[in-house]
């Protein structure tokens, strides 16, 4: 059933959150796969369990139910082979940007100087090369979250988790940052699962969006954007309408 | 405070008039206290036996620097502090960490710690003396007793307060218990820990004076029991007057220390 080409693949996984008072029924026979070098969003209300098949897929979470399998093996804690990204940037402030960049090489005891002369190309190739030296503060959101992706890129992974990687920042340096990362991570290739809820950024980013229900989540629906180019030329793509409407009538339903 | 300037020179000019106001305030009171004082005492107003004035208080501290033995008493007290507040933040922040390391072991002495933290530690003054004897140890462990609960107990909190999603992206980059403590726990509460030094400043300074009541032969709460007992107020009051001193002097070494180390804080 896994695909060959699959880099990560969920199947039939379902997941249950226990506390003292009651259990919490997250995510249910949720099936999927990410194959190289394609962008998956997934969208749905908040407390859908979005977040919570980011942290299955990193290997933080075991799922009750089904398999999670990375590279056609059984997936169950971090590895180099994923990157990990949220909302809020985390540089560490005391850090500054390049330390901050090789953190994942540091702890994983490989800041080789082969590895570290990549970090320092890849800050370089995208505009952060003369803010290495600089501190987190000193950098704009923008210029941050750029910095916090090539963190996540610097142990070389081959697939990126993005958790709302956008929400935090305000409206127009939102379209301008997305459409900047998104540039970096097509041309690096990777394997990418966005989360979001905002319908729009999906469709101008991903090649396929999965559309989960309210919780607990199920895939509802899958779509695949056709559109090819920048999330700023999707956004003014003539198409871009007809999926923006296909995916809200099947939201609105479920919205009352 | 009115502010009706019209340009930012006239508006800085204005605030800098206001700051040296404040400043010659702070003077004169100081100088009007002790003016008041010294005045009342020679007017017979007040029984200098009791209240002792700033001349006599001066004279005695004189007497005191120039044979010598005021160094000595504000050397062993300073030294019981300075041992006191360091002791305190370090061994607390240390006890923080293990507490962090093991979460059951906090859940369990969660209690303990908060009953400690209730109890008035000069209580345990007595027990202090009897077990490790009438001395400096004795008071030092008073100062690091003061202060080492609260320590265990700021820091613990400042430890704990690292957002989870942090932690959960250390987790991901492949990051284990000991590699979060020290590359994000331990430097996000550096500040923390500084601002306890800062309050175990304070706290020592209590526990020092209390101990040297209790048990001492020598430092500033020794002199000032001493003077209490023989009825010498200007000793006592001189005393005070060079604990004063020394507390502000601390504190503000502290302070300094710390704008020097967190600036941005
Ligand atoms: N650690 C947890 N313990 C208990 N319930 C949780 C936990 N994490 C998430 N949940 C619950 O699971 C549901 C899905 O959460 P989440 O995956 O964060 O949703 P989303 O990211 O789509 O907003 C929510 O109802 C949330 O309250
Ligand atoms: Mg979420």
């Amino acid at each position: 059933m896994a695909d060959a080409h699959a880099i990560l693949s969920f199947e039939h996984v379902g997941m249950t959150y226990f506390s003292m008072e009651d259990e919490t029924n997250a995510l249910q026979d949720i099936t999927f796969d990410v194959r190289d070098g394609e962008i998956l969003s997934v969208i749905g209300p908040s407390g859908c369990g979005k977040s919570t098949i980011l942290s299955l897929a990193a290997g933080l979470l075991k799922p009750n139910e089904g398999k999670i399998s990375l590279l056609g093996k059984p997936h169950d804690c971090p590895t180099a082979q994923i990157g990990y990204m949220l909302q809020s940037d985390h540089l560490l402030p005391w850090r500054t940007i390049y330390k901050n960049a090789i953190l994942p090489l540091e702890i994983r005891n490989c800041a080789t100087k082969d590895a570290c002369a990549r970090v320092r190309m890849l800050l370089e190739k995208y505009g952060l090369g003369d803010f290495q030296d600089k501190f987190p503060r000193e950098l704009s959101g923008g210029m941050r979250q750029r910095a916090a992706l090539i963190r996540t890129l610097s142990a070389d992974p081959k697939l990126l988790l993005l958790d709302e990687p956008f929400s935090a920042l305000d409206a127009q340096t939102r379209l301008a940052v997305s459409d900047d990362l998104v540039h970096i991570m097509r041309e690096q290739n990777k394997a990418v699962i966005l989360v979001t809820h905002d319908i729009a950024e999906a469709i101008s980013i991903a090649d396929r969006i999965l559309l989960l229900s309210p919780r607990p989540g199920k895939i509802r629906k899958q779509y695949r954007i056709d559109i090819e180019g920048s999330p700023l030329q999707r956004r003014n793509d003539p198409r871009f309408g007809g999926y923006f409407d296909d995916i809200w009538k099947e939201v609105s339903r479920y919205v009352q | 405070m009115s502010n009706n300037a019209t340009s930012l020179c006239d508006y800085q000019k204005q605030i800098r008039r206001q700051n040296n106001s404040v400043k010659l305030w702070r003077i004169l009171i100081l100088i009007g206290f002790f003016a008041l004082w010294e005045a009342s005492a020679r007017l017979g107003l007040i029984d200098s036996f009791i209240t002792s004035s700033p001349s006599r208080a001066g004279q005695t501290i004189y007497q005191l620097a120039s044979d010598g033995s005021l160094w000595h008493h504000l050397f062993t007290t300073l030294w019981e502090t300075v041992v006191g507040f360091l002791l305190g933040t370090v061994l607390g922040s240390v006890i923080a960490a293990i507490l962090w390391w093991f979460p059951k072991l906090c859940r369990i002495l969660e209690p303990y710690l908060v009953v400690l933290n209730a109890l008035p530690k000069v209580a345990l003054g007595p027990i202090i003396i009897v077990w490790i004897g009438a001395g400096t140890s004795a008071i030092i462990t008073m100062a690091l007793l003061i202060s080492l609960v609260v320590t265990i107990m700021g820091v613990l909190e400042g430890f704990c307060s690292v957002p989870e999603t942090r932690l959960q992206l250390m987790r991901v980059f492949g990051a284990n218990r000991m590699q979060i403590f020290r590359m994000v726990v331990l430097p996000s509460n550096f500040s923390t820990i500084i601002s306890c030094l800062k309050i175990n400043v304070g706290m020592s300074w209590v526990g020092v004076i209390m101990g040297e009541f209790l048990v001492s032969k020598a430092g500033l709460g020794y002199l000032i029991v001493y003077g209490g007992q023989v009825f010498k107020l200007d000793l006592v009051m001189g005393a005070t007057l060079i604990l004063c001193l020394a507390a502000a002097g601390m504190y503000a070494l502290v302070a300094l220390l710390e704008k020097k180390l967190c600036p941005k804080a």
